[in-house]
């Protein structure tokens, strides 16, 4: 079991991980995801020490690892890691380079190690390119090859930073195979990728990494199907975002829809499209809600254009109490004319969303 | 069979050689007629270098053209190319030069009498040593020793059959190292394989009286000052007395006078053939004497100090890289600052520094010093040629081995240094290159390497072409030896050139037949 405590690791102006703590079960298979520059990669080299954290603890199986008295070389053993850039040790062949960590740091005889790394190679099918050295490989198979090296040493924990990422389109899925094979033998692995269907079908577990920390964690199903906050949402549905506050007295409207125009364009949402959107904001928001606005009241509108799906939705929240749904007979049957609208909370009215 | 032929080959030289030794008997026959020194005026004119000669004849002759020369045998070429109008000489040296190229006349106005002495080493026994030195020199002078000592080294045509007398020798007050130059007949010449000549003698007979042993450190004149004021040697011989250098040492009275003469070069009548001439240049360049043997010495002592200066380089370069991978920044810093300031400075520097100022209390070997010197040159290269080639590995390969659990020395031999070998194979062979070429100041500083020893037959033979060209052609082979030795050094580790045996060495294949097989690569054994 992996245990991360307070683990904090600050490069010089950046902090990409601010503070992460998270136990890691036995077993689990965690596919790390979040936008660029949020510190996955920092995450997965904190847990080998490639990267040296700032601070923090991380416990494998109790034993502190960023503790300096601790024997980094073999608990390093224990955690195999398979890079982005493949990595192989470009002098040697691929047999050798199965086989390099287990004559060296595990003592086999030369034979012990070769027949276990046979082995390997054909689990990854690369047992026919035993004698080719990388440069002869494509990169799929490189990537192959330093699997085999990484289960060389029967590491307990394996990392996987971005193990597709630098591949062929055509490559990817060989080596996703092979990783998926890999999840379902109990190892416990943490995989980072940009690739959501792949992390859906191998893990059981999904880290969404933001704001410095692990903003998500939960079953792929939670994650991908279902994420709880706002900025999973973002990255999961590719959603982007426009929102807009007032306060009582708001006095800001040309700019709202100016911003409201500059959000179309940058979507390519279309002038028609541009046009609903703004009619619809004025609508609700200006003609029917602020009227009602007392002091200390607040409405909240929020543009989302959900790239995936195409959908655009303007979502409006407000604690103004003791006018419903906020609309006449009349808004209503304009603004449906425009929108599907819908109650986000059932029974409570401050939330309304219009669907265009 | 081929020593048969050899020693055909070296009959018909010598019978060459004895056939062309004929000279011109009368000494007016030597004297130019028709020229004074004011015809040097306007004209281009040879001078040794360090020997101060320049500054009487331009006194005499303000209009005149001086071009250097570090030893009379490439002056000699120079004059008989065309290329210098006259050069000056010394009237003893001009009797040994003449003996070899009779087309050497004088004029017969002297430029200057030149008055020599001996210089004495700031060593603490310098006034102890100068006023036995004094007494010495009156006591020759006023004796007839000197008549004797004249008559047998400077009027004499035959050196070769002058001997020192080196018998008598007590030692009870101890070492006298004396700086000599080491290609100046009749003064001081290898011969034989020995020091010889007429300041030797000289130092033989003053050691003898007052119980020194003498040993001798063989110089040039530009450095033979550096040397006595350094305290490499206690004394030099035969410096010539100037306001300027009496200000800063301390000198004997003067124990040798002579004539600076100019001397030019009249085409004689070449009745050698081409084969006569080269047969008679390699008989005087290698056998008389053996000299030879000399060159062979030289060759041994630039292959030592290359050899040692490359593997302790190698060696302690790599030892550097290992220390400043620790990633100690001061250290790495003040390594790289130190290692541009040497490579920045030419070699002679740098090897005279060492010599004259880092090492000039510690008698030290002067191979030695140069083996240092080397070494640590050849340390900061390899340390530059080590951090390049890691470099080119790249970073990846480096952090996959440490995830495996390989211990960062074990990273660097396995996998970082057999690939930074092959990236810095290459240029490593033109750093032995250029060792060895460099290797061939140390004359400077009195050691007698190839290129020294060349330098030393050329005093002796008054010919530059043909030592010159066999002293190339012998670097040649020298540099040829050891690049094929690195070859067959760095050959394993060029990984990508073993064979499927090798790598698959120890290991029972027989079961994976079908596998290794089908690509192709293994012998049909399997």
């Amino acid at each position: 079991m992996i245990e991360i405590i307070h683990l904090k690791k600050e490069f010089q102006g950046v902090v990409p991980l601010k503070d992460v703590s998270v136990k890691i079960n036995d077993g689990d298979v965690i596919s790390v995801i979040g936008p660029s520059g949020t510190g996955k990669s920092t995450l997965l080299r904190c847990i080998n020490r490639l990267t040296e954290a700032t601070s923090g603890k991380i416990l494998i199986d109790g034993i502190d690892i960023l503790d300096n008295n601790s024997d980094i070389n073999s608990l390093r053993r224990k955690i195999g890691m398979v890079f982005q850039s493949f990595n192989l040790y470009e002098h040697l062949t691929a047999v050798e380079n199965v086989m390099l960590a287990q004559t060296k740091l595990l003592g086999k005889s030369r034979q012990e190690a070769f027949d276990k790394s046979m082995e390997l190679l054909k689990s990854v099918g690369m047992i026919d390119h035993a004698l080719y050295y990388p440069s002869e490989l494509s990169g799929g198979q490189k990537q192959r090859v330093a699997i085999a090296r990484t289960l060389s040493t029967d590491p307990e924990i394996i990392l996987f930073d971005e193990p597709t990422s630098a591949l062929d389109p055509l490559m990817v899925s060989e080596v996703e195979n092979i990783i998926e094979k890999l999840s379902k033998q109990g190892r416990t692995m943490m995989i980072v990728t940009h690739s959501m269907n792949f992390a859906k079908k191998i893990s059981n577990r999904v880290f969404y990494l933001d704001e410095g920390g692990i903003y998500e964690d939960g079953t792929p199903e939670q994650i991908f199907e279902n994420p709880k906050r706002q900025k999973t949402r973002n990255y999961i549905f590719r959603l982007s975002n426009l929102e807009i506050v007032m306060e009582y007295g708001f006095s800001g409207l040309s700019q709202a829809m100016q911003s409201i125009s500059e959000f179309g364009e940058k979507h390519k949402l279309g002038q028609r499209a541009i046009f609903r959107l703004q009619l619809v904001f004025e609508e609700y928001c200006v003609a029917c809600l602020m009227p009602e606005q007392r002091q200390g009241e607040t409405i909240i509108a929020r543009i989302s254009y959900r790239e995936e799906k195409d959908s655009l939705t303007l979502n409006v929240r407000h604690n103004i109490k003791g006018i419903g749904k906020g609309m006449n007979d009349l808004s209503e049957k304009i603004l449906s004319s425009y929108a599907k609208i819908r109650n986000e909370n059932g029974t409570d009215d401050h939330e309304i969303c219009f669907e265009l | 069979m081929k020593k048969r032929y050899v020693r055909m080959v070296l009959v018909v030289i010598v019978m060459i050689s004895s056939l062309s030794n004929v000279f011109a008997s009368e000494e007016s026959d030597y004297v130019v007629k028709d020229l004074t020194l004011d015809d040097l005026n306007g004209k281009v004119v040879g001078v040794q270098t360090g020997c101060l000669y320049e500054t009487h004849l331009l006194k005499r002759c303000p209009d005149v053209n001086i071009e250097f020369f570090a030893d009379p045998s490439t002056m000699i070429l120079a004059l008989k190319q065309g290329k210098l109008f006259a050069m000056l000489t010394e009237s003893n040296s001009y009797l040994c030069e003449r003996r070899f190229h009779p087309g050497l006349k004088y004029i017969e106005e002297v430029l200057e009498k030149i008055d020599c002495a001996v210089m004495f080493s700031p060593s603490g026994r310098q006034e102890k040593l100068r006023e036995e030195m004094n007494a010495f020199i009156a006591e020759y002078i006023n004796s007839g020793e000197r008549e004797d000592m004249e008559d047998y080294w400077l009027d004499n045509s035959d050196l070769d059959s002058c001997v020192v007398d080196r018998s008598g020798i007590t030692g009870e007050n101890g070492k006298l190292v004396v700086a000599v130059e080491s290609g100046y007949e009749p003064f001081s010449f290898v011969s034989k394989g020995e020091v010889s000549g007429f300041d030797v003698d000289f130092v033989y007979r003053f050691a003898r009286k007052y119980g020194y042993s003498p040993e001798f450190y063989l110089t040039t004149f530009d450095a033979l000052s550096a040397a006595v004021a350094s305290g490499k040697a206690d004394l030099g011989m035969n410096v010539v007395l100037s306001d300027e250098r009496s200000d800063g040492a301390i000198f004997s009275d003067p124990y040798n006078t002579y004539n600076l003469i100019a001397t030019v070069y009249e085409k004689s009548e070449n009745k050698e053939s081409f084969f006569e001439k080269t047969g008679n240049s390699f008989y005087k360049t290698f056998v008389k004497e053996s000299r030879y043997e000399l060159f062979l010495y030289g060759m041994y002592v630039t292959l030592i100090i290359c050899i040692l200066s490359i593997v302790i380089g190698t060696v302690a370069g790599l030892l550097l890289y290992l220390l400043l991978r620790e990633r100690i920044k001061a250290l790495t810093r003040f390594t790289e600052l130190f290692g541009w300031v040497i490579h920045a400075m030419p070699t002679v520097l740098f090897l005279m520094i060492l010599s004259y100022v880092v090492f000039a209390s510690a008698k030290l070997n002067g191979i030695i010093v140069s083996v240092i010197g080397f070494s640590v040159l050849f340390c900061f290269t390899m340390y530059d040629l080590i951090v390049s080639g890691v470099k080119a590995v790249g970073k990846g390969q480096y952090e996959a081995a440490r995830a495996q659990g390989f211990t960062d020395k074990s990273t660097f031999f396995l996998i970082q240094n057999p690939q930074a070998i092959s990236h810095f194979l290459p240029a490593y062979k033109g750093e032995v290159i250029s060792i060895i070429k460099d290797s061939s100041i140390v004359g400077y500083i009195a050691v007698m390497d190839l290129t020294k020893i060349s330098d030393i037959v050329r005093s002796r033979t008054y010919e530059a072409f043909f030592p010159l060209i066999t002293t190339a052609l012998i670097y040649f082979l020298i540099m040829a030896l050891l690049i094929f030795a690195v070859n067959k050094v760095g050959l394993p580790f060029d990984k990508t050139k073993r064979k499927t045996k090798k790598i698959l060495k120890g290991i029972d294949v027989s079961k994976y037949g079908d596998y290794l097989e089908k690509i192709g690569k293994l012998p049909s054994i399997f």
